[in-house]
């Protein structure tokens, strides 16, 4: 299901940088859907589907802990 | 009575494939350690022989493949176990799903049937594989699947499930923290996928549990 506007436009942005810097031989595999390679995940995000929205939620969620030192803290 | 263990593990696609070779080892681990283990390998992982086997009490379940919130999968993505449908009783059996969000609906149902505890994903599980690799080989998807084998080494070494647990996760973060300072090209990447991963494992159920069925 695709739904126009659903994620914020610099996320996305900064998603699909993030993206970008994958290798071509790296694929992702996510659930029962497939493997993605970085050029269909970031197809995903632009299309703002389901699993794009979940590549900007984990990268964002990502940064934020990261800065917020949550991930070298927690052990 | 002795210790039993029962692994479902398919391997008809590529990732059912690296969860099968990873549950090997975890198979091998569990023998030298006198288990009586139950091996659904492959084909075998069939809605038919499941149903068969999880008449007999198991200590411990270590179930692969793809999942939904209800459903866990084996061999060509066939059900073996659908919330709230299957009416299996699972004994007191600790259970872990490698699954996708198998710890949203169907953890909880399964400790509804008996299940001791519940180790599983609340949302997708997610692993990074390097396109021309075997799985033996992969380092990369090593980061992702040596930790979560972690969860079960430490179940069959007789800790709890509360410390099996932290074991997996310290060994996710040990990774970020190697990942994050190596040369590697998808540093960044690799480690919000293990972040991912640790947020989303959950424990439902008593966490004191030991496969030994003696609480810490």
């Amino acid at each position: 299901m695709t739904k126009k506007n659903k994620i914020n436009p610099i996320l996305k942005k900064i998603t699909i940088a993030r993206l970008n810097t994958l290798s071509d031989k790296i694929r992702i595999n996510i659930g029962q859907t497939q493997s993605f390679t970085k050029n269909d995940l970031v197809k995903q995000i632009n299309q703002e589907t389901e699993i794009g929205c979940k590549m900007v939620d984990i990268q964002m969620q990502f940064l934020q802990d990261l800065v917020g030192g949550k991930i070298y803290n927690d052990a | 009575m002795p210790r039993t263990f029962l692994v479902t593990r398919p391997n008809h696609e590529l990732v059912t494939n690296y969860l099968y070779f990873y549950s090997q080892a975890l198979i091998d681990f569990a023998k030298k350690k006198q288990y009586l283990v139950t091996d659904l390998a492959g084909k075998l992982a069939n809605p038919k022989e499941f149903h068969k086997q999880i008449k007999n009490i198991f200590l411990l379940i270590l179930l692969n493949g793809h999942g939904s919130p209800h459903i866990i999968t084996g061999w060509n993505n066939q059900p073996l176990i659908t919330a709230p449908v299957s009416d299996y009783d699972f004994h007191s059996a600790i259970v872990y799903a490698r699954s996708c969000q198998s710890g949203k609906a169907l953890g909880p149902y399964l400790l509804k049937k008996n299940a001791r505890v519940f180790i599983g994903y609340r949302d997708n599980y997610i692993f990074i594989t390097t396109e021309g690799q075997s799985p033996d080989k992969d380092v990369l998807a090593k980061l992702f699947l040596g930790p979560s084998n972690l969860i079960v080494k430490n179940l069959l070494n007789g800790r709890n499930v509360q410390k099996s647990d932290q074991k997996s996760r310290q060994a996710v973060q040990n990774n970020i923290r190697k990942v994050l300072k190596s040369r590697l090209q998808n540093r960044q990447q690799i480690a919000a996928f293990l972040w991912h991963n640790i947020n989303c494992q959950v424990v439902l159920g008593d966490d004191q549990s030991k496969v030994s069925g003696i609480s810490a």
